[in-house]
């Protein structure tokens, strides 16, 4: 079974600071970290290999510097990685990057899975997965935690609104958006760590330049990467004020609470 | 001759020629089961966005619907009591090529989708099979009012705010948390058309289920922490803490003054020595804060303490005090629960 797996950095939440006064978000001193959704593919797509065996490609559609997660997913595991990459994709939209993937999934064809994280951790609205199948118009399943192969099908547990478990059963090729799971993300062994950087394991391919030398460009015209969405601003909620005094009596004060908690949406 | 048009789509950023047949409009499609309250929700905001577009707005709904049904007729006329122009109704649930080729005909100005499973999918699939402009996770939608875009406000950062996002391409679709929306129009003196389309779709699939065991609620995971401190007094007192925690959904800890009292065991402790926490709702419960315990609760979105005395440290960093005794304000807030 040849699986893909669909990597990304996202900044971590942690370094991200809200600039109010600016109304943007200030990313001087944030970080990105690989996805941590993502992670859970990868884990999941390993636990597929040690069932079925077969192969593990993590692909990332990034800038150059995002090599350390195509090596930091060899690392943890997968066979070898693919970093896509161009100066075109500065203003890619995700119509643009699920267009890619599908190509190099294409390219990197048998691929008989691919699995993505259910949501970018910062700012993710987990599309990616239900477009990439709009894309090779293979079927689909969101919400996985458990994945396992049956007789050439695959046969995907999903978590559904009611907190329940339902199994589905799916022809592959499929694409499958893991959820956050029992199964936690391994670590990389250190060993595994220093072998990732040895040369072949990461390919890198380019966005659209045809110069790039054999079957290393994918060749989308620029007319494709055109934005179909830009952003429009930053809308902030009222300033969190602390303390804060609720009077009047231990009823009045408990109702108030009580609306609180509604307000939130606690209760 | 043609006439040049070009300066009046630069005004009207680009809308100026509508395709020929094209019935446009704001729709939103209940591909899965009955019109519930998201659903009604959701068509208000399409409303809104329709007004302010100068557009129609559609609801699809399809399911297991048969127009015969009272029942189903009722919903199609809460739907329009909600704001919809045209209620079409088909049968069956769609799948993604299903819908595409329904929307390739009627080139919608946006399409609006809940946040179910369903939606989930059948949103971006549906953005990228007509290269339309897409939203796959929005709190609200709005129309910018010069190039009359769909406006959508994504949650980034846990919902700690919102990027507007403008969705250049046509259509517009957006996959809404209906939960955010505000209360759904129920105005009787609406008029609308209900139509069958005739279509009908694959019966819905059914997977076998199975019981999902919950995950233990712990401090880490936990929604809601109900921090019990000296102020409680006794055992009575932290009674009341667990007996709110478990009203809240959420689990129960405490301060060194709890783990001393024995009301506590270390995985419960919060503070410097215990466990950092990032709860929706902290409630401290005649706690009045030591350094580690406040640096430790750092990361709660909401902090409310109870404790009676205005000079305590954690009334400048609790959003919220109540300032009365914690455990008869316990009472009256299990009381006020009910």
């Amino acid at each position: 079974m040849r699986i893909v797996v669909c990597v990304k950095r996202v900044y971590d939440p942690k370094t991200i600071r809200v600039s109010r006064s600016r109304e943007e978000l200030d990313l001087r001193e944030a970080v990105k970290i690989t996805n941590p959704a993502d992670r859970y593919a990868l884990e999941a797509a390993l636990r597929l290999r040690e069932v079925a065996g077969g192969e593990v490609i993590a692909v990332t559609v990034d800038e150059p510097a995002a090599e350390d997660t195509a090596h930091e997913a060899v690392a943890i595991g997968a066979d070898r990685a693919v970093l896509i990459t161009g100066p075109e994709l500065a203003a890619a939209s995700g119509a643009t990057i699920t267009r890619l993937i599908a190509a190099a999934v294409e390219r990197l064809a048998p691929v008989d899975l691919v699995l993505t994280g259910q949501m970018g951790l910062t700012d993710g609205t987990g599309s990616l997965a239900p477009r990439l199948a709009a894309a090779l118009d293979w079927p689909v399943t969101l919400d996985a935690v458990r994945l396992e192969p049956a007789d050439g099908e695959l046969v995907a547990q999903t978590r559904t609104v009611s907190a329940n478990l339902a199994s589905r059963r799916l022809p592959l090729p499929a694409v499958v958006a893991v959820a956050a799971c029992p199964a936690r993300p391994r670590y990389p062994h250190p060993a595994r760590i220093a072998n990732a950087w040895e040369p072949g394991l990461v390919e890198i391919w380019s966005v659209s330049d045809p110069a790039a030398g054999a079957g290393q460009g994918l060749g989308l015209e620029p007319a494709a990467l055109a934005a179909d969405t830009e952003p429009a601003g930053l809308i902030l909620g009222p300033e969190r004020v602390r303390g804060q005094v609720i009077g009047g009596t231990l009823e009045e004060a408990a109702a108030t609470v009580v609306g609180l908690l509604k307000a939130r949406r606690v209760i | 001759m043609e006439m040049d048009l070009s300066y009046l789509e630069a005004l009207m950023g680009g809308a100026a020629a509508e395709a020929a047949g094209a019935t446009g409009g704001v729709w939103v499609v209940s591909a899965e089961g009955a019109v519930d309250d998201g659903i009604l929700r959701l068509v208000g905001k399409a409303r809104v966005v329709a007004d302010a577009l100068g557009s129609y707005v559609y609801l699809l709904q399809s399911g297991s619907l048969q127009l015969a049904g009272s029942a189903d007729a009722d919903q199609a006329q809460a739907a329009i009591h909600a704001g919809a122009d045209n209620v079409l109704l088909a049968s069956g649930v769609p799948t993604l090529a299903d819908l595409t080729e329904f929307f390739r005909q009627r080139a919608p100005q946006a399409i609006l989708f809940p946040r179910i499973p369903l939606g989930r999918v059948l949103g971006p699939g549906l953005a990228q099979t007509l290269g339309g402009g897409l939203c796959g996770y929005a709190a609200d939608v709005t129309v910018d009012p010069i190039y009359l875009r769909i406006v959508a406000h994504q949650p980034i950062l846990e919902d700690a705010a919102r990027q507007a996002v403008s969705l250049v391409a046509t259509p517009a679709v957006v996959v809404v948390d209906t939960a955010a929306l505000p209360a759904a129009f129920n105005e009787p003196w609406r008029s609308g058309n209900i139509e069958e389309t005739g279509l009908v779709w694959a019966a819905p699939p059914v997977y076998p289920t199975a019981e999902l065991p919950a995950a233990p609620l712990t401090l880490a995971n936990a929604d809601v922490v109900v921090a019990a401190g000296r102020g409680l007094k006794d055992a009575a007192g932290f009674a009341l803490a667990e007996r709110l925690a478990a009203a809240l959904g959420g689990v129960v800890a405490g301060d060194l003054a709890a783990l001393d009292a024995g009301w506590i065991t270390d995985e419960q402790l919060v503070g410097l020595t215990g466990q950092s926490v990032a709860p929706k709702l902290y409630l401290a419960l005649g706690i009045r804060g030591d350094t580690g315990h406040l640096m430790a609760i750092e990361g709660a979105r909401t902090v409310i303490a109870v404790q009676p005395d205005p000079s305590a440290a954690i009334v400048p960093v609790a959003d919220y005090n109540v300032l009365a005794d914690p455990k008869e304000f316990a009472g009256a807030l299990l009381a006020a629960l009910k």
